[in-house]
């Protein structure tokens, strides 16, 4: 297990190298040079000569490998660079706005675990009759709704209509419940769904039925067996789905001025700030790659028949 | 009845995720919190949600755009800074665009390389120091020396101070140094304080101080007592970055925030009714501009260009489409450059028609595009994929074209620089700010001289380029805006580009804020007028 677990760390700073030389080639190759978004934003073009010197500045002169290494150099002694957009450390950028993701993706996963598996769970035990099919409906309807145009419909009625939540920011704590509820509806949807499905498949599974043959009392199979079983799928993609959530939920963000990372990133590539968006690279990872070893992890203290040290 | 059950279950689940949140949020004191307490609770703060005007005198005010941090020197803060009424030039722009004293209260030029400015008496800065000559002085060359953008606008050889007298010498002659002083990045600010603080409170003159400053989100400002024009009216601000648009409309329409500017153009039926929000929309100085490509074979004739911008309807763009005002030259109607004297093309096709036959165009083969020679009259349109109004008025011109027999391709990019500069297109479609300086030779001078780094269509006219070079020896304002008439005349007379719209820009307020009204140059937004009536 100790093994392991060094293994996929090392490989850990593989998957770092290779994403970061990757996201520097591509915004290398992507049209919009940093220099010259960085004085347009205001409207008027700006003279050639003014964007060669914003060019040497931010040493955007220098060859792709000479940038990469340089870049790389430093990132080894901790020091990620300087933000072209807020001409800060990009460390420090990113630690002023992880709280606020923190935050909301905290709520938001909360409000999934709670909400989502009892629907689930009521969804499969009364299969077919009318509780099953309003969840059904809900789930349907909750993943077919773009998450601005959710965001933008609960603003209305909660912000503007009934004036009981504010639609942006966040200043008190009640300034948190739209944003969460935006993200976490799409996603209470899908995993109600998806809990559903883990406990019919369960439930046709023999043992169930030797345990039903058995005389075993119907509450019992479901919380002891049939519950635990299902959970093991959905617990990776909990791990995806909170990884994914804490890159930033860029369009929620935007929609709820929320000073999260995801606003930032969208930021960022959009200004071509380019040291901010290799550290947001290089904070997406490290989540990937730790949540997916902790859930390999947990699964394997579920089930030890999933082995962990398989060739990899 | 789908819609109708999709509502209401929307409904319920928003009420069971409300109860689970005031559960589980902030235990301490709020146990049972309903909504409506929660409302109430926040109002301490300054996020209040039913109506911020019940708090006495203070405003809750949008801002579209913030930059990374307070400091004008640097980057395009100064712009936050004149916009949230906080900093001051030493003269400003009107509603005219026209030259007004801000802190120097006269300037005259002695010779072609030197400029006198007197310096308002009994101003203060925030900290209750005086703005003396010397005070100006040194703010402008700390401006100058942290930004690039000022060394180029600014060409100054020395400056010398006495008293409240500022004596600039250029070091060559610069007729436009006037308009460039006025950029906010000269915001005059006591370099005596501590400047490292700059970023998140600068010192500087207007009627309002900085309190706090998060960056990225808001700023807040109180009123400062020792303004040289009297004291605000109002107490406090609030100035709050909501970059999405829908979102500073839903804010405006919750009463979260008083006043937005830049309300999006599909948001803006939200705000007629007139008892509850005032309006002020005006043509700003951007103008939508098309770049013909004069080395395209089918380009070089003018008759062509002719041709297409009569066969285009402005005024109806800007009325159905984008709002603003239909564009006759480069600058808008904002502008004292001769708007009025030019001389543009107006919507008629069979003009454009007639043209067309003329330069030898014929719709030989019946697919309603016109050939020569066996060459179809077919163009490519590149344009900006992020400005929507420049998506919708490209689909109208294909359209448009397509009645007069010319065809029309329309390709987006993020980025049009790289397909300019290489010359590999045949029109090009953007929205450019025209009047940054209040004074047309930049422009003029960066997109319509022979040569001209942003003359990416080669277009070429030495009559043009003599007036041009004119314009930087001629001082007198009034004659210097009749050579600026005359050479768009000339531009327009060439049909070397195509002026479309003069896109509008507004402020929405509450009916019952004051005060609130729009600049054409789009860094002012606020001074010591903004009000809220009880």
């Amino acid at each position: 297990m100790g093994r392991y677990i060094v293994k996929r760390l090392l490989q850990l700073v593989a998957v770092l190298f290779g994403i970061t030389f990757l996201t520097f080639l591509l915004t290398y190759l992507s049209p919009g040079d940093p220099a010259r978004l960085m004085l347009m934003s205001t409207g008027i073009t700006p003279s050639d000569e003014l964007v060669r010197q914003v060019r040497v500045e931010l040493g955007l002169d220098k060859p792709f490998l000479v940038r990469y290494g340089t870049w790389l150099a430093q990132v080894v002694t901790g020091d990620f660079g300087t933000s072209y957009k807020y001409d800060r450390p990009v460390m420090e950028v990113l630690l002023a706005r992880l709280p606020a993701t923190l935050r909301l993706t905290g709520s938001a996963m909360l409000l999934v675990i709670l909400i989502s598996f009892p629907l689930g769970i009521i969804s499969a035990v009364r299969r077919n009759q009318w509780l099953d099919y309003m969840i059904r409906l809900f789930s349907f309807a909750g993943l077919s709704m773009p998450s601005f145009w959710l965001g933008m419909l609960l603003m209305l009625v909660f912000g503007v209509q009934l004036k009981l939540l504010p639609v942006m920011g966040s200043s008190g704590w009640n300034s948190l419940i739209l944003p969460a509820v935006t993200l976490a509806i799409p996603l209470i949807a899908q995993y109600s769904r998806q809990i559903r499905a883990a406990m019919l498949e369960e439930t046709s599974q023999n043992y169930v039925m030797g345990a039903r043959a058995r005389g075993v009392k119907e509450s019992i199979i479901i919380w002891r067996h049939i519950l635990p079983n299902s959970l093991l799928p959905i617990v990776t993609l909990l791990g995806m789905t909170t990884g994914a959530l804490l890159g930033g939920a860029a369009i929620v963000e935007s929609l709820f001025v929320w000073p999260g990372v995801g606003q930032m990133a969208v930021d960022a590539i959009f200004t071509r700030d380019y040291p901010l968006i290799q550290g947001y690279v290089i904070w997406m990872a490290i989540i990937y790659v730790t949540l997916n070893l902790l859930v390999d992890l947990w699964t394997h203290l579920r089930d030890p028949r999933i082995r962990l040290d398989v060739d990899i | 009845m789908r819609n109708v059950q999709r509502k209401w279950l929307f409904a319920l689940m928003s009420m069971m995720v409300i109860m689970v949140l005031t559960a589980c949020g902030s235990g301490k004191n709020s146990s049972a919190s309903t909504s409506s307490n929660a409302a109430e609770k926040s109002s301490d703060t300054d996020a209040s949600i039913s109506g911020a005007a019940g708090n006495k005198s203070h405003l809750n005010i949008a801002l579209f755009w913030l930059g990374s941090s307070l400091d004008p020197a640097e980057e395009w803060n100064g712009w936050t800074l004149t916009r949230a009424a906080i900093g001051e030039t030493l003269i400003q722009f009107d509603e005219h665009m026209k030259m007004v004293p801000k802190l120097a209260d006269k300037w005259d030029r002695v010779d072609d390389t030197t400029w006198h400015f007197h310096i308002r008496d009994g101003v203060t800065f925030h900290n209750g120091n005086p703005v003396t000559a010397d005070a100006v002085k040194k703010s402008i060359e700390r401006s100058i020396s942290l930004n690039e953008r000022g060394q180029s606008t600014l060409p100054i050889a020395s400056m010398a101070a006495k008293g409240q007298d500022l004596t600039i010498k250029t070091t060559q002659p610069d007729a436009s140094l006037l308009g460039n002083i006025a950029e906010p990045l000269f915001i005059i600010v006591d370099t005596s304080a501590d400047t490292s603080k700059f970023k998140s409170a600068p010192i500087a003159t207007g009627p309002f101080m900085v309190t706090g400053y998060t960056p990225d989100q808001e700023i807040q400002v109180k009123k400062y007592d020792g303004y040289w024009g009297g004291a605000a009216d109002l107490d406090t601000m609030t100035l709050k970055y909501i970059k999405d648009d829908s979102t500073r409309a839903l804010a405006l329409q919750s009463g979260e925030i008083d006043a937005a500017s830049n309300i999006g153009r599909s948001n803006m039926s939200l705000f007629q009714d007139t008892s509850q929000y005032t309006i002020d929309e005006i043509p700003s100085l951007r103008t939508q501009f098309v770049w013909f490509n004069t080395s395209h074979p089918l380009l070089s004739d003018p008759k062509v260009r002719r041709a297409i911008s009569y066969g285009i309807d402005r005024e109806r763009y800007a009325n159905t489409l984008v709002g603003g005002q239909a564009a006759k030259g480069p600058f808008t109607s904002a502008l004292p450059f001769g708007y009025d004297k030019l001389k543009g093309y107006n919507y008629e096709p069979d003009k454009a028609k007639q043209l067309l036959d003329e330069a030898g165009y014929k719709d030989t083969d019946g697919d309603s595009i016109r050939e020569k020679d066996g060459e179809k009259l077919s163009l490519q349109l590149i344009l900006n994929a992020a400005y929507e109004s420049d998506s919708v008025v490209a689909a109208a011109m294909q359209s448009q074209l397509k009645e007069i027999g010319v065809g029309l391709e329309l390709t987006s990019y993020e980025d049009l620089t790289d397909h300019q500069k290489s010359g590999n297109y045949d029109l090009a479609l953007t929205s450019i700010n025209t009047g940054i300086t209040g004074d047309p030779q930049y422009i003029l001078d960066f997109y319509f001289k022979t040569g001209a780094e942003w003359n990416v269509g080669g277009y070429s006219n030495p009559k043009l380029d003599q007036l041009i070079e004119g314009l930087h020896s001629e001082f007198d304002v009034e004659k210097r805006y009749a050579l600026a008439a005359e050479a768009q005349q000339l531009i327009l007379d060439d049909a070397a580009y195509m002026f479309l719209t003069y896109t509008p820009i507004n402020i929405v307020s509450k009916s019952n804020v004051k005060g609130a009204a729009m600049y054409p140059i789009d860094f002012y937004l606020l001074d010591r007028n903004i009000k809220v009536e009880q």
